[in-house]
Order: structure tokens, then C-alpha cells, then sequence
């Protein structure tokens, strides 16, 4: 480090961004926003059950949209994440940008995949068929492959530093889908409803519903931030452990008897 | 939860198994990494790159 901490208050944020501080601010901020997320979901999920009411068409499977939505938003949200730290790889070529990014991945695979099923047990009861090969549904489904593709473009390629440009590159490439995403219900005629929340002239749902739902958004953000710090933590930790297993043979090979003390 | 209640209650079955799953498995892959890593030396806070 070529600075003391907290020396230089302008050095602040690349303080954070350096690994063994990331370590360190990651190990006290995990509990606390995993703690928040627990709250947060728990008084959503009671709203959610029982004081939404059921909706005057839909009944009871309005439910599904307490999780569904929240998911949806996430899948997208994870993938601009992705984006910005890509951006962070190739222009500054920061290290925890692509720790951040390849931590990121399964993250939102796991949160499209949900909104994929629930999506489908959602539209099985109300649509009468559990898939349409509709815009939004269709351009939810190439998120998930493009969230495949990233993860195992990383287990391709060898070299981290090598593989993370390249994951980097792709990433920024599939960015041109969160848009086709977001206004596929708008530009094409699907099957899906369009927009009920964030819309011009306000949301069109009622607020005994809405409010549950956005604590249901902000439970699960805060649930993957959580995810995504313990995540990246784990990928600091794990290039450490690689460098350090690298440096170990290196040194082994020059002393054999001291290697198997090291590694 | 009336006629549709199998497709709700999948729907939260599904989405708490992979969460969870999620957690279970970085919890193990961190507990994993800092048994792999106690066997190196200590190592300060002048650890530098990722």
C-alpha cells in the first residue's frame, strides 16, 4: 500500500477498493446488511400474506408477484452491476472489479432462473400455459443464458487476469439486452403485462399492494447486496489462495523439503 | 389459499430452496478458502492485488 490508512482523505475510496481493506469492511458490513435483509423481508412477507388483499381478478396467485417482481428486478439490477464493474476492468483495470463481477454472476443466474419459474407457476393458473415465446419472456430467458455463458467462460479460461477481460467484454455486449428487456412489453405485443411500477404518470397498482411489493424490492436487494459482498469476499480470497499456492510451488521446486510444510 | 394454492406455494418453495442454496454454498466455499488459507503464513495488510 502506498499510502498509511486514512492518511489522505482523497485516497478514501480506492482505501476500500484496495483487497485487504475490502476484507476488512466487508467482514463488519456483512452482518449488519444480512441482519436489515432478514428484517426487511420478514415485514414484507407479512404484508405480503396477510394484509394484501387478494386481487379482484387474479385471487390468491397475486402472491407469486411478491417475489416474482422483486427477482425480475434483480436479475436486471445484477446485470448492470456486471456491467459497471466490467467497465471497472477494462478501463482501470482494477482487480476487485473482476472479483466483483465473477461473484456477481451466479448471483444473478440464481435470481433470473426464480424469476423464470415463478414466472412460469404464475402464468400456468392465470394464461392457461406455463411459457410463451413472447418478447419479455423470451428476453428473460437470454439474460439467464448470457449469465450461463459469463460463468463458464470464466471456468474456460485459465488465467484470471485473461479471463476477466474477456468476461468483461461479453458483459458490456449483453448490456444491449436490459433495454429489449425492459421495453420488450412496450415495443412488441406480449403476452406479459406491461409496466405497473416504474411507469410515467405513476404506478397503476394499488397502494394496499405496493407497498408491500417495494419492501419486498428492498428486502431482496438488500438480501443480494449481502450475497454479493460475501461473494466477492470469496473471490478475494480465493485469488489469494492461488497466488500464494503459485508463489509456494515456485519456491518448493528451489527447496523441495520445505514444501510440504508450505503448501 | 384457494384452487391455486399448489402453484403459490411451489413458487415460494422454489425461490427459498435457491436462496438458500445460495447462502449454504458461500457460507461453505468461505469456511472452505480460510481452512486453505491457514496454512500459509500470516500475511499483513501490505497484501497487495486481488
Amino acid at each position: 500500500m502506498p499510502w498509511a490508512p486514512g492518511s489522505n482523505r482523497r485516497f478514501s475510496m480506492l482505501k476500500y477498493a484496495n483487497p485487504a481493506n475490502f476484507l476488512w469492511l466487508a467482514d463488519r458490513l456483512i452482518p449488519w446488511l444480512g441482519g436489515a435483509a432478514a428484517v426487511v423481508l420478514a415485514v414484507g412477507l407479512y404484508l405480503a400474506f396477510f394484509v394484501a388483499p387478494a386481487d379482484y381478478q387474479q385471487g390468491e396467485t397475486v402472491r407469486i408477484m411478491f417475489i416474482h417482481v422483486p427477482a425480475a428486478w434483480l436479475s436486471m439490477f445484477c446485470y448492470g452491476l456486471m456491467g459497471l464493474s466490467a467497465l471497472g476492468t477494462l478501463v482501470w483495470r482494477h482487480p476487485l472489479a473482476d472479483a466483483a463481477q465473477q461473484a456477481a454472476a451466479p448471483l444473478g443466474a440464481a435470481f433470473t432462473f426464480i424469476c423464470l419459474v415463478t414466472g412460469s407457476l404464475w402464468g400456468k393458473p392465470m394464461w392457461g400455459t406455463w411459457w410463451v415465446w413472447d418478447a419479455r419472456l423470451t428476453s428473460v430467458l437470454v439474460l439467464f443464458i448470457i449469465y450461463l455463458g459469463l460463468i463458464a467462460l470464466w471456468r474456460t479460461i485459465e488465467e484470471p487476469a485473461l479471463a476477466g477481460r474477456a468476461a468483461a467484454i461479453l458483459t458490456l455486449v449483453g448490456c444491449v439486452n436490459l433495454p429489449i428487456i425492459k421495453f420488450s412489453v412496450d415495443w412488441w405485443n406480449t403476452l406479459h403485462q406491461p409496466a405497473s411500477v416504474f411507469r410515467l404518470g405513476g404506478p397503476t397498482i394499488h397502494p394496499s399492494m405496493l407497498w408491500p411489493l417495494l419492501l419486498m424490492a428492498l428486502g431482496a436487494t438488500l438480501l443480494f447486496l449481502t450475497l454479493h459482498l460475501m461473494a466477492t469476499r470469496n473471490e478475494v480470497l480465493r485469488r489469494r489462495l492461488r497466488r500464494l499456492t503459485i508463489v509456494a510451488a515456485q519456491r518448493g521446486e528451489r527447496a523441495p523439503l520445505a514444501a510440504g510444510k508450505v503448501v | 389459499m384457494g384452487e391455486h394454492a399448489g402453484f403459490i406455494i411451489a413458487a415460494y418453495a422454489v425461490t427459498v430452496a435457491v436462496i438458500l442454496g445460495v447462502i449454504g454454498w458461500t457460507l461453505f466455499d468461505h469456511a472452505r478458502l480460510k481452512r486453505a488459507l491457514q496454512r500459509f503464513p500470516a500475511r499483513g495488510e501490505l497484501d497487495g492485488g486481488a
